[in-house]
């Protein structure tokens, strides 16, 4: 019994320390477990976490894709709109680059000139479409405006001086066109060009201009018939003239010749327009036709007890040179300084051989009314008087030095002024001696040689 | 009494003509009027005359072809071109028609134009 009781109790407790440590075990896991259950928590929140992050990120992915393709498409309108604006634009467009060579060109360019911008992109502006002037001499290259503009070079659009540009087909149209430089981070990488066709704008122009010279031509017979009667009357072929009626008559007279003078100077202008001034160059004395301008000014100069100076160089080449024209020059500025200084004045005549050997410089100063400063640009204008002189009793038409600046410029020389109101104005020209072979080679031109 | 020189007036202006009659007759010559070329032609073919003053631009007949038809007929008559053509092309052409000179009419009082018929005639 005792064994059995021993072994019993032994078993008993062996029982007992095996529950023990199961007790201990079962803890264990159940510390175990409790860390477990922890960390699965923590999974499950950091799962929940990343769904929601993923969302998140699923939700900014698509919105932003929504804004690329939104913006896209904003892009995509803006330079369709600009393409359609540029395509549209009833003007000619050309974009070159830095080497003059086409990259964009517009509809109306294609339709003006025949080409297609798939013939021409890449290709040299200058060369593809050739420019002439009004006389149909081909403007060098070096001369076309869209090489000055690539090159730097300042240009101001004249737009009464048209060239014409040439066609696939050879045929040609009159242009106005406007060059500017395309400039990036301060350099120019090109050049854009807008053209018209002023066909129309020529025509109506040129009406306007015949219009003119048809109306001038009609009027000069009656003025004739003013001219000659009241002439005759004054010279008593009709009977004697009393001392009071001598004066009406010459004053009729007198306003007589003062409108054939304005005709003859509306045929000038209009014969400039028109291109129709025949020329007739010869070798030409400048000294003797300057000294004859002002022997027939003398009268003029007299009566307002101006001082008049001349210095003109006694020997000078003959020039060639259409001695009427040339005339008309010299005329209009010297009557225009007596015309407007006052009396007792001084006006100084200059003539000489240009430093450049080259031609011949004319310089006529006064101390006249001037030209006031804000007009100064508008006085080789057609038909302008300065508003200071306007007032004061002296005639004028607005047309003598639009005239000769006209003829001073086609025969390749300049004339050009300084100015101070009330203290008096210079005129300066400067006209070559001979002319280079291009502009001898101007058929129509109405001078081609001063 | 010496005759009076006879000189023909072809110009279309009739007031212009008449005042060149007036001035011509008043000079002591004797002035007749054609209105235009062909007229002029007719009256050349008529009779003989000292001296031709001619406009250029006239109806029917202008200047150029008188003066085309005076050489052609070998009419040796000094003509006097009155125009209000200015340009030197004008002049040149009608000079090389065998016109003695050329007046534009606006710009040209009709004593300077009577003075040079004396000269011519004298």
């Amino acid at each position: 019994m005792t064994s059995t009781a021993y072994k019993l109790k032994v078993l008993a407790k062996e029982k007992e320390n095996t529950r023990r440590k199961l007790v201990i075990t079962a803890r264990k896991l159940a510390a175990t477990a409790k860390k477990l259950a922890v960390i699965a928590r923590e999974k499950e929140s950091a799962r929940r976490k990343l769904v929601v992050t993923a969302k998140k990120l699923k939700s900014l992915y698509e919105t932003l894709e929504k804004k690329v393709f939104d913006r896209t498409k904003d892009l995509e309108q803006i330079r369709a709109k600009s393409d359609a604006i540029l395509t549209s634009i009833g003007d000619g467009l050309v974009v070159v680059d830095k080497a003059g060579k086409i990259s964009y060109i517009n509809k109306s360019f294609e339709e003006m000139l025949g080409w297609k911008a798939k013939e021409i992109i890449g290709k040299s502006m200058v060369q593809i479409v050739p420019r002439e002037d009004l006389h149909g001499v081909k403007v060098s290259f070096k001369e076309r405006i869209l090489t000055q503009v690539l090159s730097g070079q300042k240009f101001v659009a004249d737009l009464t001086n048209p060239f014409y540009y040439i066609r696939k087909d050879k045929s040609r149209f009159p242009t106005s066109s406007i060059v500017a430089p395309v400039n990036l981070e301060g350099k120019i990488v090109g050049a854009v060009e807008v053209f018209r066709d002023i066909t129309k704008e020529k025509e109506i122009d040129k009406a306007k201009t015949e219009f003119v010279s048809l109306a001038s031509h009609q009027l000069r017979t009656p003025l004739s018939t003013v001219s000659w009667y009241s002439e005759m009357l004054l010279a008593g072929d009709a009977g004697r003239v009393t001392p009071s009626q001598k004066k009406y008559l010459e004053e009729i007279y007198t306003g007589n010749q003062r409108m054939v003078d304005l005709v003859n100077t509306l045929l000038d202008v209009s014969r400039i327009e028109l291109g129709t001034f025949i020329v007739e160059k010869k070798p030409t004395d400048i000294v003797k036709l300057v000294q004859s301008v002002i022997n027939e000014q003398k009268p003029q100069i007299n009566e307002k007890k101006i001082r008049f100076t001349s210095s003109c160089v006694n020997k000078l080449p003959l020039i060639k040179a259409d001695p009427k024209l040339l005339r008309m020059v010299i005329q209009n500025l010297l009557s225009n300084a007596v015309k407007y200084t006052p009396d007792c004045g001084k006006i100084g005549l200059q003539l000489s051989l240009h430093k450049d050997r080259k031609s011949v410089y004319i310089q006529i100063s006064d101390t006249g009314y001037g030209i006031p400063k804000n007009q100064q640009n508008k006085i080789f204008t057609k038909l302008f008087r300065a508003d200071n002189v306007i007032g004061k009793d002296t005639e004028g038409t607005g047309l003598g030095l639009y005239i000769a600046k006209s003829i001073v410029e086609q025969a390749g020389g300049e004339l050009w002024f300084e100015s101070n109101e009330n203290k008096g104005s210079t005129f300066h020209v400067r006209l070559p001696l001979y002319q280079s072979k291009k502009k001898n080679g101007y058929q129509r031109s109405f001078l081609t040689s001063l | 009494m010496k005759t009076p020189k006879k000189i023909l007036i072809i110009e279309d202006e009739k007031t212009l003509a008449r005042a060149l009659e007036l001035k011509l007759t008043l000079g002591g010559y004797e002035a007749t009027l054609a209105f235009n070329g062909e007229d002029g032609i007719k009256l050349l073919d008529k009779g003989s005359y000292d001296l031709i003053l001619l406009d250029l631009i006239m109806p029917k007949m202008d200047g150029f072809t008188v003066l085309t038809i005076l050489k052609a007929k070998k009419i040796k008559t000094p003509v006097l071109v009155l125009t209000n053509l200015s340009q030197q092309n004008d002049i040149k052409h009608a000079k090389k028609f065998g016109a003695e000179e050329f007046f534009i009419k606006s710009n040209t009082p009709i004593g300077t134009i009577v003075n040079r018929v004396t000269e011519l005639l004298s």
